[in-house]
Parts: C-alpha cells; sequence; structure tokens
C-alpha cells in the first residue's frame, strides 16, 4: 500500500490480487449479492482515495477488513437494520437454495450449501468474527481489534458460532 | 421445625424446576428445534484457530467465490488513474515551466523553479559570504602591518623613508603634523613607542607570509611647495618666538636651547641646534630651497654653533650684557629676513638657519625655531673699553680668515666706532669699506 501511495500502480495490482477474492466473500457472506459488487468496490475504492492518508501503522489486511465493515454497517443502517440484530441478506436467499436442493445432489455440495446456509443464520457479530478468522485469517486479537471488542469477547462469540454450526452440521460432522 | 419444613419446600422446588426444563427441552427436541448449548470446552475453538476444524474444511469446500470481473477492472482502473493523476499533477508542475504553459501551471512556474534552485543559491550564498569573511579576516592584519610601519616611520623611526609611502599617504603625514599645535607634538613622539610593539606583533604573524619591510636607511623629508597660509603662520609663530626670546635674554636669563622644539625639525641624530636665528625675510619671497638644504643645514649646525662659540669671544666686547640687542651685534643678511623679524645673532651658520626655516615654510609646516642662545661676553669679563685693541684687531682678523665675514664686518663696524682714528689693516678696512657701501 505504501509502494502504490508512492505512485506503483504495480504495487495495487498485487495487493489487490492478494485480498480480493476473501474481502469478496467477507462481504458476499453478509450481504445480497448485488449489494456486495457495490460495497466490495467501495471499500477498494476508499482505499484508493485514501492512499496519501495511508500510515501503517498495523496490519494492512486489519485496516482493509475495517474498512470493509464499517461500511457494511453503513449498509445495515442505511437498511434500518443494527449490526447486533442483522442477519444476513442471504437468509432470504438460504430458503430458496434448500428449496432448490436436489435430493440428489452430491454430498460435498450439499453440505457446503448447508454450511453456507448456517452461517447466513448466525447472528451478525458471530459471523463477523467467524468470517474474520475463515477469510482475513485473523487472529482473536486482530478480530477485537477490527470489531472493536475484547479478546475474550471474540471468543465467546466464535464459540456460539462453532456451536450452532457444529449442531447444524451434526448429520455430515 | 421451620427449618425442616424450609428444606423440604426447596428440595420440591428444585425438582420441579429440574422436571419443567426437561419437559421444555424435549418439546423442543420433538419440534426439532436446535438446543444451543454453550460449549464446554474450547478444544473446538481451538482447533478453529489452527484451521483443524471439520467445519473450516466444510466451508472451504462451500464455494470459492470471486468479485465479478468488471468490478475487478474497474478497481483497477480507478487506481491506475490515480496514479496518473498524481504523475500528470507533478508533470504539470514542471513540464508547464518547461514549455511555458499557461494555466495552472504556469501560475506555479516561478515557484517550482525557486523551489528547485532555492538550496545550491543559498549554498552558493553562503560560501561566498564565508570566503569574504575569511579574506576580509586575513587580511586585517596585513593592514595593520602597513599602517604601523607607516606609522612609525613617520612617528618613530627617523630613518624611515617617507618616500615610501604612498604620496597620499605622505601627504596626510605632512599636512597632520603640520596642522597639529607645537604643544601637542611632544606626545606624539612619544604615541610612536607603543606602536613598536603592534609592529613586531604583526611582523611575527607575517613573518612567514609577508616580506619583511626594507632595511631601515637614512632618509630625507621632502617638503612640498610653499602654503601661504602654513608660511604665514610660521612665520607668525617665529615672531612670537623670537620676541619671547629676546625678552628673555634681555633679562639676563641663562637660558639653555630647548631640545623639545629643536627635535621637532632635526634628525634626532643631529646635534641640538643652538642658534636659531631667523633674519627678516619678505613673505612673498619666493624661495627655490632644495632638500640639500637641509641636508647642508643639518651638517653645518655643529660647525655653526663652533663657529657661534669662537664668534662670541669676538663680539663680546661689542655687545654690552645689558643690551644684547641684535641691531648692535647683527648685520642684516640682504634679503633673506623674515618681515618684521629680528634676528638675535647673526652668525654665518643663519644662513643655513634661514634655509631651514624657508624649507619648513616649503614644506608648508609650522617651522618652530630653535631657542636662541643669547651671545654672552666672553668669560673673561673684560669690558671693551680695556682690550687691547691690537688683540681685537687681530681676533678680527681670524675670524676673516676663518670665513666669518660678517662677524668681522660688525666687530671692524664697532671696532671703528670705539677707536675711530686707529689704523686698520687693509684687509679690514677694505671689508669696513665694503659695509658702508
Amino acid at each position: 500500500m505504501i509502494a502504490y501511495s508512492n505512485g506503483d500502480a504495480a504495487a495495487f495490482a498485487e495487493l489487490y490480487d492478494r485480498h480480493r477474492a476473501a474481502l469478496y466473500r467477507f462481504i458476499r457472506r453478509q450481504c445480497a449479492a448485488a449489494v456486495a459488487d457495490e460495497l466490495f468496490q467501495d471499500v477498494w475504492t476508499r482505499l484508493i482515495v485514501a492512499r496519501r492518508r495511508y500510515r501503517a501503522s498495523a496490519r494492512f489486511t486489519t485496516f482493509l477488513y475495517q474498512v470493509a465493515r464499517n461500511r457494511l454497517i453503513d449498509y445495515y443502517r442505511a437498511s434500518g437494520r443494527n449490526l447486533e440484530d442483522a442477519t444476513g441478506d442471504q437468509a432470504l436467499d438460504a430458503p430458496a437454495a434448500r428449496a432448490t436442493q436436489p435430493e440428489n445432489a452430491v454430498e460435498n455440495r450439499q453440505q457446503a450449501k448447508r454450511v453456507l446456509a448456517l452461517i447466513e443464520a448466525l447472528p451478525a457479530l458471530q459471523r463477523e468474527a467467524f468470517l474474520l478468522h475463515e477469510e482475513a485469517g485473523l487472529t482473536l486479537d486482530e478480530i477485537g481489534e477490527v470489531t472493536g471488542a475484547g479478546r475474550e469477547t471474540v471468543k465467546s462469540r466464535l464459540r456460539y458460532a462453532l456451536g450452532s454450526l457444529r449442531k447444524g452440521m451434526e448429520e455430515w460432522l | 421445625m421451620h427449618w425442616a419444613v424450609c428444606a423440604r419446600e426447596w428440595k420440591n422446588g428444585f425438582e420441579e424446576r429440574t422436571r419443567t426444563a426437561n419437559r421444555y427441552a424435549q418439546r423442543m427436541r420433538d419440534r426439532g428445534g436446535v438446543v444451543s448449548q454453550p460449549p464446554r470446552k474450547d478444544d473446538e475453538l481451538d482447533a478453529f484457530l489452527r484451521g483443524d476444524s471439520p467445519l473450516s474444511r466444510h466451508y472451504k469446500e462451500a464455494g470459492d467465490e470471486q468479485p465479478p470481473a468488471k468490478v475487478d477492472a474497474a478497481i483497477l482502473a480507478a487506481a491506475q488513474w490515480a496514479v496518473g493523476a498524481d504523475s500528470g499533477k507533478a508533470k504539470r508542475g514542471t513540464g508547464g515551466a518547461r514549455t511555458g504553459g499557461g494555466g495552472q501551471a504556469g501560475e506555479h512556474w516561478w515557484r517550482n523553479l525557486f523551489s528547485r534552485w532555492a538550496v545550491p543559491l543559498a549554498s552558493a550564498a553562503v560560501v561566498v559570504v564565508a570566503a569574504t569573511l575569511t579574506l576580509m579576516i586575513e587580511r586585517d592584519p596585513e593592514m595593520e602591518r602597513i599602517e604601523t610601519h607607516y606609522d612609525s616611520v613617520a612617528l618613530n623611526a627617523p630613518g624611515k623613508s617617507m618616500a615610501e609611502m604612498p604620496a597620499g599617504l605622505a601627504e596626510q603625514e605632512v599636512d597632520t603634523e603640520a596642522q597639529r599645535p607645537a604643544a601637542t607634538r611632544e606626545p606624539v613622539a612619544k604615541k610612536a613607542a607603543p606602536a613598536e610593539p603592534a609592529q613586531e606583533k604583526s611582523k611575527e604573524a607575517k613573518a612567514e607570509s609577508a616580506p619583511q619591510p626594507a632595511a631601515v636607511a637614512p632618509q630625507r623629508l621632502e617638503f612640498r611647495p610653499v602654503d601661504e597660509e602654513a608660511a604665514a603662520a610660521a612665520k607668525d609663530f617665529i615672531a612670537r618666538r623670537e620676541a619671547a626670546d629676546t625678552a628673555g635674554r634681555t633679562e639676563g636669563g641663562d637660558e639653555q636651547p630647548d631640545a623639545g622644539f629643536a627635535a621637532d625639525i632635526a634628525p634626532p641624530a643631529a646635534p641640538p641646534v643652538a642658534v636659531a636665528a631667523l633674519p627678516a625675510q619678505d613673505a612673498s619671497t619666493e624661495i627655490q630651497e632644495s632638500a640639500e638644504i637641509q641636508e647642508s643645514m643639518v651638517q653645518n649646525r655643529a660647525d655653526s654653533l663652533q663657529r657661534q662659540r669662537d664668534s662670541d669671544a669676538v663680539l663680546a666686547d661689542d655687545m654690552p650684557a645689558a643690551e644684547p640687542s641684535a641691531e648692535e651685534a647683527l648685520t642684516p643678511a640682504p634679503a633673506m629676513g623674515l618681515a618684521g623679524a629680528q634676528s638675535s645673532a647673526a652668525l654665518p651658520g643663519g644662513d643655513s638657519v634661514s634655509s631651514q626655516a624657508q624649507s619648513a615654510d616649503d614644506a608648508g609646516t609650522q617651522f618652530v625655531p630653535a631657542p636662541t642662545v643669547p651671545v654672552q661676553p666672553s668669560s673673561s669679563g673684560a669690558s671693551s673699553s680695556g682690550r687691547d685693541p691690537d688683540e681685537w684687531i687681530a681676533d678680527i682678523e681670524e675670524q676673516l680668515a676663518l670665513g666669518n665675514r660678517e662677524l668681522a664686518r660688525a666687530a671692524v663696524k664697532n671696532f671703528r666706532d670705539r677707536y675711530p682714528d686707529y689704523e686698520l689693516p687693509e684687509a679690514l678696512e677694505q671689508l669696513l669699506s665694503a659695509n658702508d657701501r
């Protein structure tokens, strides 16, 4: 990011390629696909605009997902929901996914869909903590830094999230 | 009793609450619901954080969504545009200056140029100032040495030539000396003493780099042409001095030569001027005395002094101690006396002294005559009336033989006045007759 702020466009391309998929999934798991595309582009645009103000005071991944989280919160607020109460937009899609799930589908495919459905059904804070670890690879402390929560709070959220997912996946675990 | 009742009721209540919870859980399970239970151990969380959790594997297998290509293209294009905009601004900032382009780039033309050359220009200015100061500091001791040198030449070292000075400086030295009152000249001579250590100090400082001054050699003062004002001032001063000397001698004082006055005009090596007779001279007379006269003046002083002493014996009888009037003893030098000046003694050296005065006039300086030595009668104390005429004649002839023609002439005149009938030798008679003419 520092190289890009100094005018190296190739550095931005490398940075984008490194984080684009994970960030997109992080956003996509918490909102609809159309909204995810918009938010994803908006996050990167904000980074581009703020390139001169960037200071390498923390890990770039933490900074990037903090920006993405803020954008999601803005989106939630614009939708009239709070982060604590928000559930994934895909909850609307999940039933359809379940409904369209063919009974003779491949077992792995069913399991994936089931996992995604269970993640979408998680409370926003638990889902956020789960995704920050799975997609961004953040540690407990880094998750706490991004979300503004303490380490034990993050652990508790992860415990509940894992328990819910385990219960939902009991038949495949 | 009361305690037993309370314990039984509490036990019944606890069992009731347990049965109620179990029935609730059973109903939830029957309805297909999930009763969340907090994990009792962190093994599952630790495995998840390590990436060994089965849930993580299922999640990774669930999907690998990628952002749409158009979104990627849009983001990369935006990033590229932003970098290009930055470089474009920089190019406009400098390129506008080169091409003289108008607009905003042209407005910053001088600013950009100044910012580019500010540091080099500032550095160059600092170097120039430092070099200038260094040269000035290095030059100061040299100037001090030169000034000290000229000061010592003018004030302290009589052997130093004023000709070594620049022409303007030499003239300035002479003018300064001429304008200085006689009373303040004595300290000036003393001022040369502290200048000498400074000169030595500067010589030590510049011993290696600066050439040593030339060897000290006797030099003559070179006087400038006559300055009318200075000449008038000198004449006035001389007249007043003459009057004072005459008065002092009239009172019978046994004055001694004033070495201070003599030192002002005479080189230190020269013998003290015992007699300074200034014959009357017309102020308007233009005299073209050369420096050789000054030199001959110095050389003849000793002889003049000696001749004066010799002539004292001749004139002793003619000059009463109570009336040492010059008119009685002196024959005015033709066309050589200062106007209104009364000489105190007519000596063969008078010409030299008058030349000295004239030379001082030429230099435009205040000529300070050496105090006169009153001509006293001979130590024998013999009066003129008791002197043997033959002996007197012999003395006069001796003076004439020595070349003291004026003295001899005056003495012959006095002799004739005293002894009108005495037959003079032919040489003295011719001398007297020449005087009469």
